[in-house]
């Protein structure tokens, strides 16, 4: 699909800060399944924007504000077009080794009822994608999609202990369970831009993938109970949330935090099809 | 202080009687101021002829007046977990260690050669990945490694030097070689009691320092800020601005981080009174900010930047690691060294040293059964009460098993711990520590000692201060002489001679 997004994140602070650092994974790579015709990201009061890359591979952008600041803006926008892979991910330059994708976070780390959980889930299964299908159908099944993206997310066996969570939370989830059964995995965040189907669409948006011999990355989405199709904006990865989060911030002392997500995306769904054609 | 673990050679049959196993004192060690024959070796004549002549109660006296220069200096660490004493000194020795002169040559190549390659295997591992791809370290062990950070990979540290500050563990079981017990590759602490209980001997026993030709290490603040100077940022000014970051007073080593941060004449800061903006690190200060271009952090990784890191830290400064990253500030110790002294990386430095130099390492490891591997578990797991177990990740020597002295109880939940997750270990022999004359309340006998010397890398090369700080077990045939078990220290002399007498 081809589409025309605009985010825009507006944060306000109760009390003015005096100064903040930022970091934003906004900014989409393309692969296979993406073309990003067109990207740019921008803050507003004006700051010096740097752009680097980062050992996962994803664009980063980081700013420095001067206080008095009460308000602060954040856009990103551009022309992507996407196309429906069945979650397979191919094309990106890949920069760390596979065994970096086993390691434990604190957030990911499975616990005893997950790890039974996804070694009963499969149990009668031994293909390894297969496999993944059986565990992302499991979770889909036993926790309630409850979206909440603007939270920081609970570590994985919360949010599995409540069978519920945000997407970012499931995401969570599922690679603790997959690392949990030594297979490599990773939490991206992204936009989702469909509407129609599947429930509300929130600006932020986030899932799994996992790395199945001789495929390679393949995406999973335990919220939706799917894999990635052409709605979904693959952004930025990390070992877990915290590591692939769209923004990261830290002020001076302490400021409470107001923050609203507006993603505007036009689609046209039919050109892209027609292009396909 | 990290962990000395090996032990003294106990049991050798399971069956053998608990007392032989708790008092391995009655076996043979090497003593390092005597010969097999009791006469004292010529490193130790005057030391022992000192003792000989001592009046009755002088070192009694001597030590109590150690422990309340110390007390006045106010030199203490914290014990985790210890609510009854949260403050504790530790326990000075008077009696000196004695290294010569041919002892300290061939210890000192050893150092510089092992920290030599810890840089070399941490550029590699962060870089081009040489030796994983060469098959001589498992890649397991390296990515999935609790100190490796992936944020790190593809970086170059400034001049490739990760380990700037390097705290090398050694022990001897006789007169030639010198093990390696453990590296310290991060914030290795210890090297203010080097230095204080130099000036302590100094003033205790001026008599007995003059008679030796001591070799200095008075000049430990001066190498070391040398090594920092010599790794500032290219673009920085010609005087580098340097600070000392600590965790803050609540750390266990804060004493010696406003040492060293006076000695160098150097601010000591704490990270609210950092910032950064721009990827520029700046401190605060009465003029207003002052650029920062070099951090002798002694705050750990996951701290340094709540941007990057744990989300929830105040201890480091936000945005520091853009710094860090963009090569505005020089961190030391690097982000990410850690991965080159973990206790199952260390089992590989033998063959790590010849992959990148070609040559046989200088110093000796400890042998050690890796638990990951079948054939080692078994062997570990049919021997518990002759070994000594570690935890992979621990430190400090709280998660480890010391089998001829561990209780059965103590054993099983081990056997337990390891049957559990066999990765997490090794397991090491009970080596026969050297031991050295040591006071203690009505007499002198021999108790086992180690020796961390501190090991400087700049990009003008490598320094070693000759000596070290001496930990010694002040249990008789205690071989755990970490601070926080119970340990003391000593001053380290190395003479100018190979021998006392000239």
């Amino acid at each position: 699909m081809r589409a025309s997004v605009q985010y825009h994140f507006q944060i306000s602070y109760a009390d003015p800060v005096r100064a903040m650092n930022q970091v934003l994974r906004l900014t989409p790579r393309g692969f296979d399944g993406q073309e990003i015709k067109d990207w740019r990201v921008d803050v507003l009061p004006d700051a010096r924007m740097r752009r680097n890359e980062d050992a996962f591979g994803n664009i980063v952008h980081s700013c420095s504000h001067d206080g008095p600041l009460e308000q602060l803006s954040i856009m990103a926008e551009g022309e992507i077009e996407t196309n429906d892979t069945a979650g397979v991910v191919r094309g990106l330059p890949e920069k760390l080794p596979l065994d970096v994708y086993l390691r434990h976070t604190a957030a990911t780390l499975a616990d005893k009822d997950l790890l039974a959980f996804t070694q009963d889930a499969l149990s009668r299964e031994t293909d390894p994608l297969g496999r993944m299908h059986v565990l992302n159908d499991a979770l889909h099944e036993a926790c309630a999609f409850a979206p909440g993206e603007g939270e920081t997310p609970r570590p994985a066996r919360e949010a599995f202990a409540s069978r519920a969570g945000s997407a970012r939370e499931l995401a969570q989830v599922f690679v603790a369970a997959a690392r949990g059964v030594d297979v490599p995995a990773r939490l991206i965040s992204g936009f989702f831009l469909g509407t129609e189907g599947v429930g509300a669409a929130g600006a932020h948006h986030a899932w799994a993938e996992v790395f199945v011999e001789p495929i390679g990355w393949i995406g999973f989405d335990p919220a939706f109970g799917c894999c990635p199709r052409d709605e979904y904006l693959r952004i930025a990865l990390g070992l877990d949330f915290a590591g692939a989060a769209p923004r990261r911030s830290a002020v001076f002392g302490y400021a409470r935090e107001a923050s609203i997500a507006v993603l505007k995306v036009d689609v046209s769904r039919q050109a892209s099809w027609q292009g396909q054609q | 202080m990290k962990s000395l673990a090996v032990c003294a050679r106990g049991a050798k049959r399971p069956e053998m009687s608990s007392k032989k196993a708790i008092k391995p004192m009655t076996l043979p060690c090497f003593d390092e101021m005597t010969e097999g024959d009791g006469a004292a070796r010529a490193l130790y004549s005057r030391i022992a002829k000192w003792l000989e002549t001592s009046p009755p109660g002088l070192l009694d006296s001597r030590r109590q007046q150690a422990e309340m220069l110390f007390r006045r200096i106010g030199i203490t660490f914290a014990v985790y977990g210890d609510k009854e004493a949260a403050e504790r000194l530790i326990p000075f020795d008077i009696i000196p260690r004695l290294l010569g002169h041919d002892e300290w040559l061939r210890l000192e190549a050893g150092l510089v050669q092992r920290v030599k390659v810890l840089n070399m295997f941490l550029t590699d591992v962060y870089g081009a990945q040489e030796i994983i791809r060469a098959g001589v370290v498992p890649a397991d062990l390296v990515f999935r490694n609790d100190c490796y950070r992936p944020e790190m990979q593809g970086h170059r540290a400034p001049h490739d030097i990760w380990t700037h500050i390097a705290g090398i563990d050694i022990v001897r079981t006789d007169d030639q070689d010198f093990y390696v017990l453990e590296d310290n590759c991060r914030t290795p602490s210890g090297v203010s009691y080097m230095l204080e209980n130099r000036e302590m001997m100094i003033r205790l026993a001026p008599d007995l320092f003059a008679e030796h030709a001591v070799m200095p290490v008075e000049n430990y603040p001066d190498s070391l800020l040398a090594s920092l100077r010599s790794v500032a940022p290219p673009r920085c000014a010609s005087e580098p601005n340097i600070v000392v970051l600590t965790p803050g007073q609540f750390n266990s080593a804060y004493y010696e981080h406003s040492f060293l941060a006076d000695k160098l004449g150097v601010e000591l800061v704490e990270g609210g009174d950092l910032t950064v903006k721009d990827d520029v690190v700046y401190m605060r200060t009465t003029e207003g900010p002052k650029r920062v271009d070099v951090i002798y952090r002694r705050v750990d990784d996951e701290f340094i930047d709540p941007l990057v890191f744990n989300p929830d830290s105040v201890l480091g400064a936000a945005g520091l690691m853009g710094a860090y990253l963009s090569g505005n500030v020089t961190l030391a110790n690097a982000v990410g060294a850690g991965v080159a002294d973990d206790k199952a990386i260390y089992t590989y430095m033998p063959e790590i040293t010849r992959f990148y130099l070609g040559e046989e390492p200088k110093l000796k490891n400890v042998a050690t059964w890796r638990c990951r591997e079948p054939d080692a578990l078994k062997y570990v797991l049919d021997h518990l009460s002759e070994l000594v177990v570690k935890e992979v990740n621990g430190s400090g020597g709280y998660g480890m098993l010391v089998g001829p002295h561990a209780t059965k109880e103590q054993i099983e939940d081990f056997r337990k711990k390891l049957l559990t997750a066999p990765d997490n270990f090794i397991a090491q022999p009970t080596l026969s520590l050297s031991t050295c004359p040591t006071s203690f309340l009505g007499g002198v006998a021999p108790r086992h000692v180690d020796l961390r010397p501190f090991v400087l890398s700049g990009s003008d090369g490598v320094r070693v201060v000759p000596g070290g700080l001496t930990r010694v077990a002040l249990k008789e045939g205690s071989l755990v002489v970490n601070s926080s078990q119970g340990g003391g220290t000593k001053d380290t002399w190395v003479l100018e001679t190979d021998a006392a007498t000239p």
